[in-house]
């Protein structure tokens, strides 16, 4: 493997831990607004909830993404 | 019914609903609970930080999401500098040569702009919960303050109307003079004996109502 191989390599390792922590942050997150809205429930609450479901679901897309990521 | 009566002097405090267009000041509103409330305790008004508070982090999450843009414009603009200056062929070849790499994977390059960007999103999504589940309700009882910070969970305080002392308000600078927004402190005769209510809009109505309110309650007391 030349360099640039080990170069993307580096990368490539990178960006799974990068979107690891990032999907295991959110999910946290997720946890932490569900707590928040059982403390006060306001109009929005719901809405917000499925923003935060559906950016975890794209994280978790991006994580698979980044994982089969072929490198040369 | 002295019940009857207090209600009735409440009404002139807080002649009718309203609601704001984010949710900053709603008065009696109906859409929200929280967890602790009493059987009974009805909600007068609910508050959030100003909207404008948000414009720091609105902006620095704009300035990153054309970042990547602005990255490649500057170092196609370093590019050309570099060979009109130096005009040195090694450098330039070693210019080609990583222009060369980055453009050979493609792929490479879209993933991590998408993981760039799905970060900023969480960034913007963040702050925004920050300041949406950071709430000040104001009950026929007491005065409460929700406070949700990410990663680092939230905290709950409150103070009995009764227990108020002083109110103060404050509108300092330039953003808070404009959109008339400022900070309410409010002395209470307990331990933790300030209460803030931060950036909320339209400070002098609401201290004169808290106010208002608080002499209400008291007068009440047997």
């Amino acid at each position: 493997m030349d360099i640039v191989g080990i170069i993307l390599l580096i990368v490539k390792i990178s960006a799974i831990v990068f979107a690891l922590l990032h999907f295991f942050a959110i999910l946290i997150v997720l946890r932490q607004v569900m707590l928040a809205i059982n403390t006060v429930k306001t109009r929005g609450s719901n809405t917000i909830k499925l923003v935060l479901i559906t950016h975890v679901i794209f994280l978790l897309l991006v994580l698979l993404t980044v994982i089969i990521l072929p490198i040369r | 019914m002295p019940h009857r009566k207090l209600l009735r002097s409440i009404k002139q405090i807080f002649p009718r609903e309203s609601k704001s267009t984010f949710g900053t000041l709603d008065i009696y509103p109906h859409d929200i609970h929280f967890s602790t409330q009493n059987k009974g305790e009805k909600i007068f008004i609910k508050l959030r930080s100003h909207v404008a508070v948000n414009l720091g982090w609105l902006i620095r999450g704009a300035f990153a999401a054309i970042l990547p843009v602005l990255a490649i414009t500057l170092l196609d603009a370093l590019e050309l500098l570099i060979v009109q200056l130096f005009n040195d062929p090694n450098m330039v070849q070693a210019i080609e040569e990583i222009r060369a790499i980055i453009l050979s994977d493609a792929y490479l390059v879209i993933v991590l702009l998408v993981l760039y960007y799905s970060g900023l999103m969480s960034y913007f999504l963040l702050n925004f919960l920050n300041w949406y589940f950071d709430v000040y309700l104001v009950t026929n009882e007491r005065m409460l303050h929700i406070e949700f910070t990410v990663f680092r969970g939230k905290r709950v305080s409150e103070a009995p109307l009764k227990n108020i002392q002083d109110i103060s308000q404050k509108i300092i600078g330039f953003l808070p003079s404009i959109l008339h927004y400022g900070d309410v402190q409010v002395q209470t005769a307990a331990e933790r004996n300030r209460f803030n209510f931060n950036a909320v809009p339209n400070p002098t109505w609401f201290r004169d109502s808290l106010a208002d309110l608080a002499r209400l309650i008291e007068a009440e007391e047997p």
